[in-house]
């Protein structure tokens, strides 16, 4: 079918539709998104019509008060350095079940299976027992690491989850043509040397893809967060907007400036790299 | 030490077989070790829960198969978690399935936009999660939300979304349909992998539109129909975090979603062993689902090949 044949009208309609679809998509952020930039009595009197100027007071209000600097401070490091985490194992792990042929390397992509297989939610009561156990062994051995409350126990948990970055990057190795390894190693390269300088670079938009979205993962999720960390200094976004939402109930300017705060970084990432993303799920999903 | 490479290999030219085996292992023990302790470990563990009784604290008390009586038999909150749970499934997987293959298909045009429109279609799977979740609640609110205020202009009655038994369920499976672009995706890659000459050669035949849809493009989409059907109901029967926020299972169990149900169990009447018998049926579940996607999968690997 090629668009150009078709008639006029069955065009119209077909941007019409499209069109028809994009407004319900985007409506329910662009609401958010104005109504956060509303003063009350706006809100108040046209809770659903457009803003005729643009305040920053609750956002400012809803900052301070749900103490987001905090919320995000927290968020950032345990997003970022799960990230990390998850991707230096996955990409070293993929290498190496990419590259070299050990005993039971066909074996080991049974743990793939059920690595993915397992609902992470499965898990909550184990994990979190295993985080008391850790933690009791770091006492008795005096060392200043704590496992309950602490950032550490949802990165940790975290970073075991590799099964999906590990089958795409490796996927990826496997396309590489081995000739680019071999003319490193007559120069006399070793095999980190050959994974950092040589595969690294080349696998670099297949490292990229599973970057974004496990940040976005990770920034999103709610559970492990929710089950790990009961201190209030030590809540992610979803957590703090929980309890914002809890508090603030009567107060829907205040509450929507929140929620924009939540998601306006994940938006932004998106607008920046959706390209990439779609790019990378299309490949991805055709290769497995 | 030139003169020994051979190029196309796909081992190393020096490969002595201890090399391989020390690399090999080396590159990927930390995986393996995040992998047993965070992962197995865990599911080994409640495994041996599923025996007993425990609340958390220095108690432990075997118990059998006393838990998995009591869940066979006596459970109602179980068997109608597992209802709801399903039904859920089952409509989004379906009609999120029937959207996104409507709108891969028109994306699938060449047209101006056509990027903006994908864009724009993908852009929920983005943020989904807990903001998302209020927005939609404030979206569903009884006598200012959107959706009220649209059936107020068309003079029908204002509807209770998630506040009545009829309409929570699908409230959330309206809500979760919001996610569709990431099928959508999907789908758009399945249809762009189908090689453009077999339609050619259909239509030089005398295949109307209709015809060319069911005859060439379905069958040829469908590993990836499939690929969706099963990831999307793994997704779906994980649901957990709307449920938590708005209804908490309410009204009358009718959103009591299987995971928030074993959410319950654990960690409000702290019942873990009991608790680890809901997660291992979670588990064999998922597991199936996907073996079945594994084995399917090769399966459709067969078939194209031997179309092409």
């Amino acid at each position: 079918m090629v668009f150009r044949e078709l008639s006029l009208p069955i065009r119209l309609l077909f941007y019409l539709v499209l069109v028809a679809a994009a407004i319900s998509i985007l409506y329910p952020l662009t609401w958010m998104s104005y109504t956060a930039l509303k003063t009350n009595q706006e809100v108040m009197f046209s809770p659903f019509g457009l803003p005729t100027s643009i305040s920053f007071a609750n956002i400012a209000e809803a900052w301070r008060t749900g103490n987001f600097s905090r919320l995000y401070a927290n968020s950032v490091y345990i997003a970022v350095i799960s990230v990390i985490g998850v991707i230096t194992v996955s990409t070293t792990a993929a290498y190496g079940l990419a590259r070299y042929h050990f005993a039971g390397n066909r074996a080991l992509f049974l743990y793939f299976i059920i690595g993915m297989a397992v609902p992470t939610q499965a898990l909550m009561v184990p994990s979190f027992k295993l985080m008391a156990i850790l933690e009791s062994w770091a006492k008795a051995l005096h060392l200043p690491i704590a496992f309950l409350n602490s950032p550490l126990a949802v990165i940790l948990t975290y970073m075991s989850w590799s099964s999906l970055a590990i089958l795409f990057i490796r996927a990826y190795f496997m396309s590489i043509p081995p000739e680019l390894e071999d003319a490193a190693r007559v120069d006399g390269a070793r095999e980190f040397q050959i994974l950092r300088h040589v595969m690294i670079p080349l696998a670099m938009p297949a490292i990229a893809t599973m970057t974004i979205f496990y940040f976005v993962f990770f920034w999103n999720d709610f559970l492990w967060p929710l089950i790990y960390l009961q201190k209030h200094t030590l809540r992610t976004i979803p957590l703090g907007i929980m309890h914002f939402e809890g508090k603030y109930v009567s107060l829907w300017s205040l509450q929507v400036a929140a929620l924009s705060l939540a998601a306006w970084p994940p938006i932004f990432i998106y607008i920046l790299f959706h390209r990439r993303i779609q790019r990378g799920l299309t490949e991805g999903a055709l290769k497995f | 030490m030139i003169a020994q490479m051979r190029p196309n290999r796909f081992r190393m030219p020096r490969g002595e077989a201890w090399r391989e085996n020390f690399y090999g292992y080396l590159f990927i023990s930390p995986w393996i070790l995040g992998f047993l302790l965070f992962l197995a470990g865990p599911l080994v563990v409640s495994l041996g829960l599923i025996f007993t009784e425990y609340a958390g604290f220095r108690k432990i008390t075997y118990v059998g198969l006393t838990n998995i009586q009591e869940l066979i038999q006596y459970d109602l909150r179980f068997t109608g978690s597992l209802r709801v749970s399903a039904v859920f499934a089952f409509w989004t997987v379906s009609l999120a399935i029937i959207i996104s293959l409507i709108m891969a298909l028109l994306l699938n045009q060449r047209f101006r936009g056509h990027v903006f429109f994908r864009g724009v279609f993908y852009l929920p799977a983005a943020v989904s999660g807990i903001a998302m979740t209020f927005v939609w609640a404030a979206m569903f609110e009884k006598d200012y939300g959107m959706f009220n205020q649209v059936l107020r202009i068309f003079d029908f009655d204002r509807i209770g979304w998630l506040t009545t038994v009829e309409w929570a369920l699908p409230s959330y499976i309206i809500m979760r349909l919001y996610g569709v672009g990431h099928y959508m995706v999907i789908m758009l890659a399945g249809l762009q992998s189908i090689p453009e000459d077999l339609h050619e050669a259909a239509k030089v035949d005398g295949a109307s539109g209709l015809a060319l849809f069911r005859h060439i493009t379905l069958p040829l989409l469908s590993p990836t129909i499939f690929f969706l059907m099963v990831v999307g109901l793994i997704g779906s029967l994980q649901v957990f975090t709307e449920g938590f926020m708005l209804t908490e299972g309410g009204p009358a169990r009718s959103t009591l979603f299987y995971v928030l149900y074993l959410y319950m169990v654990a960690f409000i009447e702290r019942r873990f062993g009991y608790a680890s018998v809901l997660a291992w049926l979670l588990f064999l579940i998922i597991m199936g689902l996907t073996l079945l996607q594994f084995w399917l999968a090769r399966r459709w690997v067969h078939y194209e090949s031997e179309v092409a």
